[in-house]
């Protein structure tokens, strides 16, 4: 390389003396500046008025939802903070989508931040926002703990921050939600990394339009749905192998593209190839007509084995009349072992939906996100006709999703959305229902 | 490159306007090089640096260290270099495919040339490493900190561009 180096710095040197611009400024330039510095006082204006009326209701919310919630079996409960030793998701291929994907280079990166170099790692809301930056392009990217007093919640170890573009001059933006971890070592001094992508709860990306979509060895349908505030025009994707990619180089991804967003707010491809083993993480940006992002999707995937089972199933009543469940429907056949807690919290309780369901009634339970909605309703006591479905997530397999709920009321009156993840679970035979089997509360402020 | 000092008291001397003329006069020149040095194009690069300093403007006050201007300029140009990048290839895919027009280069280039050609041809964030390590002559450290990634991420970038610039050098 060295014989290079010597060539390459003269030729910047001879080549950076090519151009040569005003010597003063341009007074269209100022004007610019001028209009641009409006915009932006009155935005951070708003921004600014929107934290601390959001903080007084975060109160509020956490007050209520505590309250009530702790009502409920202790899965539901708040979680008392408890230290998780370093490593990954054994579920998935990758430990984290950025910037390190794999556990060495977290280690590396961890003892260089221990050595004094990239600060910022230890800081999950700057690492967010550079993630907007590096990986979005949201070149004046703004990041926020979703908790309004700046505590990173350390429930599940983890921080969730929500991201947005610098507003001003673009319009308004939907933004997204990163969940980061610290992988490297929790506590003080731990890097965080970024483990997944959703879109904020203003929209919404749903990826259940596929049957089978992202199965390994079997074609790829990519499709979905997008729910947003602003017109979106294609949607990239890259699915990336292995466990050494950077996401911002859709290049690096073997299956990659864009899809035109229909009129309809559909897309829809199919690609041609089965997926690969290897495949690791799908990545998703949505962009407008002037190619800025407006949200995007990291999801990361499970090792091809975890990714074919069936949905969980049930055993017919006529075995199991005394709701003691089997190895198979609800986990390890012991006593409490029931996975769920919503609408059913025991294998008879479940047979009695799953009756209902058969009939007619209760058909929201086939639909995981009107199963979220119907949680947050008539556990958390949300009024029913102020609701946002802003994400369902599907597992790969259909069995497992997470759908998170919006109060559109809390949100439009005082800048603060309240916002539940609910986990729910699909079982039964032969049309299996959605059980809610947890839920985490999240309150945030909407930049 | 960037290397004038602007003193905190000097930037409090004069109106906000005024800052930004001095600041733009002192600056401007080495933030267009770099930017022509990492977007190969010269109207480009000059739209960038008006661009960064509009967004420059109304900010001096929210500066922690309002002696790194040149650092937060800096930054501001790389960043919008690779907005243009992220625009201009999701526009490409919505464009209707044309045919490769055959190259306007003469095919008897110097070996710099070459290496200058083949250095637009790099990936956009192989290319700003490699600017702003030889050009700039910043750290690892703070090329970094400019990119907004982590140092080993720049020793990659690094790596995998002098090695195909390299691969170039070797061919001839």
């Amino acid at each position: 390389v060295s014989e290079v180096e010597p060539d390459l710095k003269e030729l910047l040197h001879r080549r950076a003396q090519d151009i040569r611009i005003p010597p003063d400024l341009p007074p269209p330039t100022l004007r610019r500046a001028r209009r641009r510095r409006g915009w932006s006082v009155a935005f951070v204006g708003m921004t600014a008025l929107a934290m601390i009326t959001g903080v007084v209701v975060a109160f509020q919310l956490t007050s209520t939802t505590s309250r009530r919630i702790g009502e409920s079996p202790s899965p539901l409960g708040p979680t008392e903070p408890t230290p998780v030793p370093p490593g990954t998701d054994s579920d998935f291929a990758v430990p984290s989508v950025w910037p390190e994907t794999n556990l060495d280079d977290v280690r590396a990166e961890q003892a260089a931040v221990d050595g004094g170099a990239d600060s910022w790692r230890t800081d999950p809301t700057e690492t967010a926002r550079r993630f907007a930056v590096s990986v979005l392009g949201w070149d004046q990217a703004v990041a926020s703990q979703m908790y309004p007093d700046g505590v990173v919640p350390t429930d599940d170890g983890d921080a969730f921050v929500t991201a947005g573009p610098y507003a001003s001059g673009h319009g308004l933006i939907t933004g997204v939600t990163l969940d980061l971890s610290q992988r490297g070592r929790r506590g003080q001094g731990g890097i965080w990394s970024v483990v997944d992508v959703v879109p904020d709860v203003s929209g919404g990306i749903d990826l259940s339009c596929g049957t089978n979509p992202l199965v390994p060895g079997n074609p790829v349908t990519l499709c979905g749905t997008l729910s947003l505030p602003d017109p979106a025009e294609s949607v990239r994707y890259g699915i990336f192998d292995g466990n050494r990619f950077d996401l911002s180089n859709f290049d690096d991804a073997p299956f990659q593209g864009t899809i035109v967003v229909g009129p309809d707010d559909q897309f829809r491809t199919e690609m041609a190839g089965p997926l690969s083993d290897q495949a690791s993480v799908l990545f998703l940006e949505v962009i407008d007509g002037r190619g800025i992002v407006l949200t995007a999707l990291a999801r990361r995937l499970s090792p091809s084995g975890a990714q074919t089972s069936p949905p969980a199933t049930i055993p017919p009543a006529t075995t199991q009349p005394t709701g003691a469940p089997t190895t198979g429907c609800c986990g390890d056949g012991g006593e409490n072992a029931f996975p769920g807690l919503w609408p059913a919290g025991s294998v008879d309780t479940f047979r009695f939906y799953e009756d209902e369901v058969a009939k007619g009634n209760r058909t929201w339970q086939l639909d995981a996100s009107q199963t979220a909605q119907q949680f947050v309703s008539d556990v958390l006591g949300w009024p029913a006709s102020d609701l946002q479905i802003s994400t369902v997530f599907t597992s790969l397999d259909g069995s497992e999703a997470f759908a998170t709920v919006a109060s559109a009321t809390v949100s439009s009156a005082a800048g603060v959305d309240a916002w539940e993840v609910i986990d729910l679970v699909r079982m039964g035979a032969p049309t299996p229902i959605w059980v809610a089997t947890g839920a985490r509360s999240k309150l945030f402020d909407v930049m | 490159m960037m290397r004038t000092e602007v003193g905190r008291g000097e930037l409090e001397r004069v109106s906000e306007s005024g800052r930004l003329g001095e600041l733009y006069r002192r600056h401007a020149g080495d933030a267009a090089r770099l930017a022509y040095l990492v977007t190969g194009d010269r109207a480009l690069a000059e739209d960038i640096v008006q661009e960064a300093f509009v967004r420059m403007y109304g900010r001096f006050r929210d500066l922690r260290n309002p002696d790194a201007f040149d650092v937060y300029l800096r930054r501001t140009v790389v960043n919008l270099a690779r907005s243009h990048f992220r625009r201009r290839k999701v526009e490409r895919k919505h464009l209707p495919r044309v045919e490769d027009e055959p190259s306007a280069e003469p095919p008897d280039l110097g070996e710099r040339e070459r290496l200058w050609t083949v250095l637009q041809s790099l990936p956009e964030r192989q290319r700003t490493a490699i600017v702003l390590r030889f050009y700039e002559d910043l750290s690892e450290a703070t090329t970094a900190e400019v990119m907004g990634c982590p140092v080993g991420t720049v020793k990659s970038l690094v790596s995998r561009g002098l090695e195909r610039l390299r691969a170039i050098v070797v061919e001839e």
